[in-house]
């Protein structure tokens, strides 16, 4: 149980993880790609509704 | 960089949530549970129904994370891409995973699969010949992988 408290404590603490650097060989994707961008647009259109 | 302490407790986070939505959330195509060939659903959508496909079972292993372990959006992502199965039913299928972003090592995350690739919450560069992924998002951004380990 006190691990348990240690662990959500310092997840608590560092909660503000790094964002991907552009080394992560991460670059921006629009809406329209027709691969997978359109289908992620329209899922967090409909994640963030209430 | 090695992993600390806190970079190991994420992963057994990790490793923790992707056993228990993996066997939590039924497999059921998008077609047979919608008529539809693609269609991801909401977070509560399958936190209600507990059935869904590969993206939908990412989508709830996610969300657990990010609203109940405290893993930031950024750390903790979606990812869509392709998977390559050997054997007579194998072949090239769309598929989709959560991936962990731990901080030692940007550029090879770590991949939380339904099984169709890993059952075991796995680094990557272990599997990339057998998981291509190509984009991924969180809730709010998304993002071409460029560059793949």
């Amino acid at each position: 149980m006190r691990a348990l408290a240690t662990i959500l404590l310092l997840l608590a603490l560092t909660g503000c993880a790094a964002t991907p650097p552009p080394e992560a060989g991460l670059e921006r994707l629009p809406g329209a790609d027709p691969t997978f961008g359109a289908t992620m647009q329209e899922w967090q259109n409909r994640e963030a509704q209430p | 960089m090695s992993m600390d302490g806190l970079q190991q407790a994420k992963l057994a986070i990790c490793q923790a949530v992707n056993l228990e939505i993996n066997r939590s959330v039924t497999y059921v195509s998008d077609q047979a549970q919608f008529g539809l060939s693609e269609y991801w659903q909401t977070s509560r959508e399958v936190f209600r129904r507990l059935a869904g496909d590969c993206e939908d079972q990412a989508i709830v292993k996610a969300a657990v994370l990010w609203d109940q372990h405290g893993f930031s959006e950024y750390e903790l992502t979606l990812a869509a891409g392709f998977a390559l199965v050997d054997g007579p039913s194998g072949g090239r299928f769309g598929h989709a995973v959560a991936l962990w972003w731990s901080a030692d090592d940007f550029l090879n995350p770590w991949v939380l699969d339904n099984g169709a690739v890993s059952l075991e919450v796995v680094r990557y560069s272990t599997i990339r010949e057998r998981l291509d992924l190509w984009a991924c998002c969180n809730r709010h951004e998304q993002w071409r992988l460029v560059r793949r380990p």
